[in-house]
């Protein structure tokens, strides 16, 4: 009894419990993970499956057996060689589009703060009755009390990777296309166009590059044509001094969000996304590209 | 510790009266501070050391927000107070409270929180003091205070340079941070097609008359009418009603079969700036169009030479795929009177509309609110649809 009590006396001595103050600074940029340390949340959990092992394997073939056929079809086209050569301007390639298909919705991934715990903000994405998408939901710009967050309120849908055969990642490959265009019904606020163009290094795992949609709101459509030279190139959602070109052949996701601090319901109708090619569009860049490379800043 | 040694090493330095800094840039500034500060600690000076927890307080226990006792609070802080000490934690607290009193959107407000950082003081006079960041907490608040600003959508001007300038010097971060904002902050001012001055008009007159504009610029024919329901014969409420209806429309009303309804539709939403304004369209069944014809079908070849010739033409704007648009209106009260009044104004103009049946279908409204409750979102009652 006594050796206990002393060897507490001896283990729990307060300067050997003493740590060290951390603050929430980072100290270099290096990033552990793809989502800066997020959760994973998911709009739709995967499907639980308590397979045996002899259903496992049942399982893996049947899915080797439906990649295979993906993967031979890939081959065809491309031993084929019969690539569009021609993109007429005024000719809008769909992207992405909502034909009264439920389906289409399992192409968007829908965040909002509240996921995260960083806000109350909700949102989702369902069809209209006349078929087209609607992403709607709540913002709210009232902070959680952990001392922490120090704005709040986004709510954003964002497409899932295009996947090639045997689920490997691919980009979307745009190049022949000058004009994002799109097919809205808001309710005149101010939404931001995200089109993330992720690299391999941690570096540029969070460029996006951002441009305004400021919708009409009313019962009429809107047509929205906006070139690829006007985004401009953030990093977590900072404005880089360095300025680029966006990258056309190495998108990976597009997404819309909203965040314009106004608390209130939103509504942004969508009917498609697709992309356009206007030869008379000249401007490789809105912005000035300067060269950064002497200065110190 | 310092203020100790001082007392036990040279007394009479103490005695004398207290230096007047000549200039940041002088060899012997830091010893001069040193012996400086001590001096005003050792003394016991009520006027100059001003307890800051009372200025802090000062923003929550205003009586009224407004920009006048803001700067009140300011200018408390800075009078007779030469030391301004807290000055990091008083920046601090005034931004909190910036919304609260509505000078977020302030140039001067903004310029005068700055002033109260000294001149001088934080300019580094060395390589090394530009390199580790010289009187980081201060740069850090008034990179704080620009990004509020940039939140708020405030441009900085030149005279806000000049005050960065002089107070930490043309290395400082709040420097970069503030060149950066005057580079991009005017690209974006003027992007948006339908700009409306901030603060939003409070008028929801004013208010509904910019939310049916900004609708109907679909169609620059539109007219924008205001009417007064006192002007209607039976009509209960005394109210204004906003309604925009364009030539077209009104051609297109003439031309509605008589058999088919046309509806008062609503309330639907539409924001201007921060403010959610209810309207109502008049609408109708959606009108078929000659549908696409597939040209290289080969199998029923129409000749043109002996065919009617007929000419089809382009289906206006207003004829969307899901109803044809009459016109639009916001009411001051959004009831169903009110709308009625309305389609009787529109009568005098189209007096089809006296003979073709017209269905309300207004959805019913709840004082319940679909916000989730700010302190400022509390005194606006929003109509929600149920």
């Amino acid at each position: 009894m006594t050796m206990r009590i002393f060897r507490k006396i001896l283990t729990d001595f307060a300067i050997g419990k003493r740590r060290l103050h951390v603050t929430t600074n980072l100290s270099s940029f290096y990033e552990r993970d793809r989502k800066s340390g997020y959760k994973i949340v998911y709009d739709r959990p995967p499907p639980e499956q308590n397979l045996s092992i002899i259903g496992r394997l049942r399982e893996g073939c049947r899915q080797f057996k439906e990649e295979f056929g993906i993967w031979l079809e890939e081959m065809r086209e491309k031993f084929k060689m019969d690539p569009t050569l021609i993109y007429r301007s005024n000719e809008v390639d769909v992207a992405w589009r909502f034909n009264r298909d439920p389906k289409s919705l399992d192409q968007w991934v829908i965040t909002c703060d509240s996921d995260y715990e960083e806000g109350f903000s909700t949102a989702k994405l369902e069809l209209s009755p006349i078929g087209t998408g609607i992403f709607s939901g709540t913002l709210s710009t009232r902070l959680p009390k952990d001392g922490r967050i120090k704005n709040a309120g986004f709510c954003n849908i964002t497409t899932i990777p295009k996947q090639k055969s045997f689920k490997r990642d691919v980009c979307h490959d745009w190049t022949p296309y000058t004009h994002l265009i799109l097919r809205i019904r808001g309710d005149g606020r101010c939404y931001t166009l995200n089109i993330s163009t992720r690299g391999i290094f941690d570096l540029m795992w969070n460029d996006v590059y951002h441009y305004v949609l400021y919708t009409r709101g009313g019962p009429y459509w809107q047509y929205v044509r906006i070139p690829f030279s006007k985004f401009v190139f953030t990093s977590k959602g900072r404005l880089q001094d360095d300025q680029t070109v966006i990258m056309l052949h190495e998108v990976t996701n597009f997404g819309i969000s909203l965040g314009d601090d106004i608390n209130g319901h939103f509504k942004l109708e969508i009917d498609y996304i697709g992309l356009e090619c206007d030869e008379y569009h000249n401007e490789e860049f809105a912005y000035e590209s300067y060269n950064f490379s002497g200065v110190r800043f | 510790m310092r203020g100790v040694l001082a007392w036990n090493k040279d007394f009479a330095l103490l005695k004398r009266s207290p230096f007047k800094i000549a200039g940041p840039a002088s060899d012997r500034t830091s010893y001069i501070r040193d012996f400086h500060t001590s001096r005003f600690r050792s003394k016991d000076n009520k006027e100059d050391d001003k307890s800051s927890a009372l200025v802090l307080h000062a923003f929550a226990n205003a009586e009224r927000k407004e920009k006048e006792a803001y700067l009140d609070i300011i200018r408390e802080y800075k009078n007779n107070n030469e030391l301004r000490r807290g000055h990091v934690e008083f920046i601090q607290v005034a931004l909190k409270y910036m919304d609260d009193f509505g000078v977020n959107r302030d140039l001067a407000v903004y310029k005068v929180l700055l002033d109260v950082l000294p001149k001088g003081k934080f300019v580094p006079t060395n390589a090394f003091q530009t390199l580790f960041m010289h009187y980081p907490k201060q740069q850090y608040v008034a990179i704080d205070l620009l990004c509020k600003m940039e939140k708020n959508c405030v441009i900085p001007d030149v005279e806000m340079q000049d005050m960065l300038l002089n107070i930490f010097g043309k290395h400082g971060a709040p420097l970069k941070k503030f060149w950066r904002m005057m580079y991009w902050m005017p690209k974006f001012a003027n992007l948006n097609p339908w700009p409306c001055a901030r603060p939003a008009p409070k008028d929801p007159r004013i208010l509904a008359r910019l939310a049916i504009s900004k609708i109907s610029s679909v169609d620059v024919q539109t007219k924008i009418v205001e009417f007064e329901t006192k002007d209607i014969e039976d009509a209960i409420e005394d109210t204004w009603i906003v309604s925009a209806m364009s030539s077209i429309q009104e051609r297109l009303l003439e031309t509605q079969s008589l058999n088919s309804p046309v509806c008062v539709e609503g309330p639907y939403t539409v924001w201007v700036v921060d403010q959610c304004i209810d309207y109502f369209v008049l609408r109708g069944e959606s009108r078929k169009h000659n549908e696409y014809e597939d040209i290289d079908d080969v199998s029923n070849i129409k000749i043109p030479f002996w065919d009617e010739k007929e000419i089809v033409p382009a289906p206006t704007v207003h004829e969307q795929n899901d109803g044809t648009y009459f016109a639009m209106c916001a009411t001051g009260t959004s009831t169903k009177d009110s709308l009625l009044s309305w389609i009787r104004c529109l009568q005098k103009q189209n007096p089809i509309l006296n003979v073709i049946p017209v269905i309300f279908k207004v959805s019913s409204f709840s004082k319940e609110q679909l916000y989730i409750d700010t302190e400022k979102s509390k005194d606006k009652v929003m109509h929600v649809k149920e």
